[in-house]
């Protein structure tokens, strides 16, 4: 060894020894410490503002749903640059000085509608509250969410997101308004709201259309639509299932968790359920109270936690999920890849791999997991039809035929292929495979 | 790292088990890194002491962007730079001056025990340039990269390359040269001993 390494390996392994008396010693004046300077704040504190809108508890799950996946979801753009209207840049400079707003947000979907209070920092840390019991943060910088359900026991869901992004800032909720102009909106026109003097601006792309009132006085938004619809064309789905306890054996049916995957804001792939999100009442520039913020929940509520796998979609989630299905159907491949995305048939199948009759919240735990799996995996297939390049062969194709092509898709920006066999071994091609 | 991350959260909502994990997990790597960064065993208990403490009068606040030891072996050299400063103001010392101060092993009010390796290893580090001395110590026991220290030190990222290098040749001479005293003293020893065997 060289003589550097060993001075670099003596001053590395080089132990140091403590007293155990002192150790202790420290540690409780540490932890007494802590006690001292424990947050007091709560993030039950409401503003005045809020009134009760739904009831339905699943509805408000399918809801929180929908927002959380629009808010996880990337954002890609598509559009050429046709306004060069001299207001846009001037909304463009007002919203560029915005330090934190608060507005309402009505979703409408298929499993009904629910109106929002959300409010969101500088730092695009949001706070989203669906009436009065439920209440969602999150905190993409800290990789974070937590979900207080007051509806009827007071529980708290910490999600702790894992391998995705960080730091998203205002621009995931805000300032995309600002993209527009970039992106093909257009200037429409004038038109009077409450009174008010504002122009209109609107963006469309496949799927999906945005309109924007702008206040001509302030330069700020007053009122924005945005309409998803599915791409019915490529015969697209959006994966959706929702899970409960009750399922897994808990009499109590206590919780139940769901989630959802969708193309989101600006992808022109119309990977979404039809889908209209109206943001109304802004407030720019609020005083907003940082412990409506505060991911920590009350003391009085019980917190369950949970690691979320965050990360990108990708063919590794497709090959687990065709994986999990062949295990529970006798080996064979599903008829339509979108069958993968059928709760109906999804859910019998986790109900019978993970529900032994044990501890019923770990059983649920595992199959909720295998579900995110399954969700990803879906999407992923979802996508590569968007893009018009995928063709699924494995109807009644059988685990373990290293011949048989399941899959096949193109690749981005090459001439080669990906191809996925029956013993869910992938590779690449430069031909068409047959 | 993912395990830290969530003993930060854990931290920011009181948990008394994240930071009983969080001192067990670093509390013996920033007393190296404070020990051989200052040259009084009680001033760099102390400087990790405070560390702590600040960490947790913090916590609501910090945010984890890298590796949680080495913000805290950040934190630790900050306030050994701070120590060494007060100190010199009242004593008009540079960073470079002082004696080693090795506590008694058997001392029940000191926190760290030093041993004989210990102790050898930062009467070693302590002949060197304090600039030098933090590199070599923030780089191999806080596994800190040169540009993170080079941002600390406030220098360019190959002059804190070349502090650790001059740093590394310097301890190697050193530390050779002390076990040929060892090696001179040990034979001495032996000389003697078998000068002032009683005669037969």
């Amino acid at each position: 060894m060289k003589p550097t390494e060993n001075i670099k390996r003596l001053i590395k392994n080089t132990k140091i020894k403590t007293n155990p008396a002192v150790n202790e010693a420290v540690l409780n004046d540490l932890l007494d410490k802590l006690d001292k300077s424990k947050n007091k704040h709560s993030a039950e504190k409401k503003p005045n503002v809020w009134r009760i809108i739904m009831k339905s508890k699943i509805t408000k799950f399918a809801v929180a749903a929908v927002i959380l996946i629009t808010v996880l979801l990337g954002i890609k753009f598509t559009g050429t640059p046709d306004m060069a209207n001299v207001a846009w840049a001037d909304v463009i400079a007002s919203i560029d000085k915005v330090k934190a707003v608060a507005y309402e947000q009505t979703i409408e979907t298929r499993q009904g509608k629910s109106n929002s209070k959300c409010f969101v920092t500088e730092d695009g840390v949001m706070r989203t509250e669906i009436g009065t019991d439920f209440i969602m943060i999150f905190d993409f910088n800290e990789g974070i969410t937590l979900t207080l359900d007051s509806y009827k026991d007071k529980k708290a869901f910490i999600n702790h997101l894992i391998g995705g992004k960080k730091g998203r800032g205002l621009h995931k909720y805000i300032n995309w308004l600002k993209n527009l102009s970039e992106e093909g909106g257009k200037y429409i026109g004038n038109e009077i709201i409450d009174g008010k003097e504002v122009s209109v601006f609107v963006h469309e792309i496949p799927y999906e259309k945005t309109t924007v009132w702008v206040n001509t006085k302030t330069l700020l938004p007053v009122r924005v639509e945005q309409l998803n619809l599915p791409n019915t064309d490529a015969n697209i789905i959006m994966p959706t299932m929702f899970l409960s306890s009750s399922d897994f054996g808990d009499p109590n049916g206590n919780y139940s968790r769901g989630g959802s995957i969708c193309s989101g804001r600006g992808s022109g792939k119309g990977i979404n359920d039809e889908t209209k999100k109206i943001m109304t009442n802004f407030n720019w520039n609020m005083e907003i109270d940082n412990s409506l913020f505060n991911t920590v929940p009350p003391a009085d509520y019980i917190v369950e936690e949970k690691s979320i796998n965050d990360s990108e979609v990708s063919e590794k989630d497709l090959i687990a999920a065709l994986k999990f299905w062949t295990e529970m159907s006798d080996g064979f491949f599903p008829d339509n890849i979108n069958d993968l995305g059928d709760p109906n048939k999804v859910k019998p199948m986790l109900i019978m791999k993970y529900k032994k009759g044990g501890d019923h919240k770990q059983e649920f735990e595992q199959a909720y997991d295998m579900m995110h799996i399954i969700l990803k995996g879906v999407y992923f297939a979802q996508e590569k039809k968007a893009d018009g390049n995928w063709e699924y062969t494995g109807g009644g194709a059988k685990f373990g035929d290293a011949n048989m092509i399941i899959c096949k898709w193109k690749l981005e920006n090459s001439n080669s292929y990906r191809v996925l066999y029956g013993d869910l071994s992938i590779y690449d091609t430069n031909d068409m495979p047959q | 790292m993912l395990e830290d991350r969530l003993l930060v959260w854990k931290l920011k909502r009181g948990s008394r088990e994240a930071l009983c994990r969080i001192y067990e997990k670093y509390r013996d790597d920033l007393l190296r890194i404070a020990a051989g960064l200052l040259n009084q065993m009680t001033i760099a208990e102390d400087v990790v002491q405070d560390v702590f403490a600040d960490f947790i009068h913090s916590a609501d606040k910090f945010k984890l962007t890298g590796s949680l030891k080495g913000y805290l072996a950040v934190c630790v050299a900050n306030k050994a730079r701070n120590a060494i400063r007060s100190q010199s103001r009242q004593r008009t010392i540079s960073l470079d001056d002082g004696e080693i101060e090795i506590p008694d092993f058997h001392r029940p009010d000191h926190w760290i025990i030093c041993d004989e390796e210990f102790g050898r290893l930062n009467k070693a580090l302590a002949q060197l340039p304090y600039e030098q001395k933090e590199v070599v110590i923030l780089h191999i026991q806080g596994n800190m990269k040169f540009r993170d220290i080079a941002k600390l030190q406030e220098a360019s990222t190959k002059t804190a390359q070349s502090r650790y290098r001059y740093g590394i040749i310097k301890l190697r001479s050193i530390l050779a040269t002390e076990s040929t005293e060892v090696t001179e003293k040990k034979q001495n020893i032996v000389f003697v001993a078998k000068n002032s065997e009683a005669p037969k």
